[in-house]
């Protein structure tokens, strides 16, 4: 599980996150929803640290994540090898894909797996057409980036993050740079992987899909969580004003 | 003597120019670009004094014309107890140069590489040095296979000044073949043709390669 505590975070004067609390128990889908700027991407990406934060902590499974605090109290970022150790134990998928041109697809999955995780090739390979058959791609394995439509590339960017074995996937707005007819079969990626149990955490625009694959729904307003709760709670009933007027603004 | 007479007899004589000048423009192009990468690696991965020593390095040659470092290893090294041959000895001062400038075409193409793949690259725990190496060279050598292409060129030309430390390059065929026969028109457009056929084939290869790579 996952237990983020009192995370507090500025760039300069602006104060992005202000003390967010948010546990995710194993197995757990949480969406964060809410408007462009209210943190919910910073958020995310201070939980697998490509954001540093000021204060607050982060633990995974009861490890504290990314700082120790010293005999004196000082606050400290753990090793460059430390924090990429933790990083492994997380996959994340961002909204423009961010596959690495030059490689094939398949390349692309198994960069992590050989190299950050020495894993052996021919194992590397299995896993990475395992999981490329997952997403439906197999038959595009040889294939460059490029060749690929924006669908196809982001299914290979959850393969990539999923070839890490990790405990928890993140998934940053991962349809919004779509075409519309091409968000469903993103989607059903990660409908397909609700089987498996693995915690997720999603920054999305898309509230009948959070409303389906999400436990619990989280509206962030000015880098605070303002209210938490079912999907139902949250999208049916809102009880913030702010959030009430979200949805109208969204729907 | 007609010309075609006179390529008759003398142009086997431009073998060995025409050999010298390859091989250390093969070698000095080989060494140059392994020199660039070694810069440009120092450049990112050893932060603000780091870069600011390749720099200052890329200035100084930059700054200066390549014939002093030709000079300067050729006659001040076996002073200090380093007697290299000639032809080390000018490979060394074209790699010194040319790395610099090759450091900086690089550098220019770590720029077009999008920002987010260091993210992802980051986000699957990938060390440094296996970003650098998996992910930022392969696409800046690409990109930068044009630019490379002309300083290529450029240091095939410059393999010329290598006459000047007595190596039998092209040029310096062509100057003991006019003190030999007195025929200079013939003995330099000889050599003229050929810096053309060898600088045009460069291009080509170079055209090719950038061709050949499938993925952009």
């Amino acid at each position: 599980m996952i237990a983020v505590r009192g995370l507090q975070k500025s760039f300069g004067t602006a104060r992005v996150l202000r003390g967010i609390d948010l546990d995710i128990a194993d197995g757990e889908v949480v969406a964060l929803i809410g408007r462009s700027g209210c943190g919910k991407t910073t958020l995310l990406r201070c939980i697998n640290f490509l954001e540093e934060y000021d204060t607050g902590e982060i633990r995974l499974d009861g490890e504290e994540l990314w700082y120790r605090t010293t005999p004196g109290g000082a606050r400290r970022r753990v090793s460059e090898a430390e924090a990429r150790r933790m990083r492994q134990q997380m996959g994340i998928v961002f909204q423009q894909y961010n596959l690495f041109p030059h490689m094939t697809v398949l390349d692309n999955v198994l960069l992590g797996p050989r190299f950050a995780q020495r894993v052996s090739v021919a194992e590397a390979e299995a896993l990475g057409r395992r999981l490329l058959a997952r997403v439906g791609l197999e038959a595009k394995m040889s294939g460059y980036p490029a060749q690929l439509s924006g669908g196809q590339q982001q299914r290979v960017a959850i393969a990539r993050a999923l070839a890490m074995r990790p405990k928890v996937l993140l998934l940053d707005e991962i349809t919004s740079a779509l075409d519309p007819e091409l968000v469903g079969e993103v989607e059903d990626v990660i409908r397909s992987l609700l089987s498996d149990r693995i915690m997720m955490v999603l920054v999305t625009h898309a509230l009948g899909f959070a409303r389906e694959v999400a436990h619990r729904i989280a509206y962030l307003a000015d880098g605070a969580i303002v209210e938490l709760g079912s999907p139902a709670d949250i999208l049916d009933r809102p009880k913030d004003p702010s959030l009430k007027e979200f949805l109208r603004r969204v729907r | 003597m007609s010309f075609a007479r006179w390529v008759a007899i003398y142009g086997p004589t431009y073998l060995t120019g025409l050999g010298w000048t390859a091989v250390t423009a093969v070698g000095a192009a080989c060494g140059a670009l392994i020199w660039g990468c070694v810069l440009l690696l120092i450049r990112l991965s050893t932060g603000r004094w780091g870069a600011r020593g390749v720099d200052a390095y890329v200035q100084l040659f930059r700054n200066t014309p390549v014939l002093l470092p030709i000079y300067l290893i050729y006659f001040a090294f076996p002073m200090i107890g380093l007697p290299w041959p000639a032809v080390v000895c000018g490979g060394l001062a074209l790699i010194l140069q040319n790395g610099a400038y090759i450091s900086e075409i690089l550098r220019g193409s770590v720029n077009a590489i999008d920002r987010v793949q260091f993210d992802a690259a980051r986000s699957i725990g990938l060390a440094p040095w296996s970003t650098f190496r998996k992910v930022v060279l392969p696409q800046v050598l690409v990109y930068s296979i044009p630019a490379l292409g002309n300083q290529t060129v450029l240091l095939l030309k410059d393999t010329s000044l290598l006459s000047a430390i007595s190596i039998t390059e092209l040029t310096m065929q062509a100057k003991l073949l006019t003190e030999q026969t007195g025929a200079a028109y013939e003995a330099f457009i000889v050599v003229a043709l050929l810096y053309l056929l060898l600088v045009s084939g460069t291009e080509v290869f170079f055209r090719v390669a950038h061709r050949a790579v499938r993925w952009r």
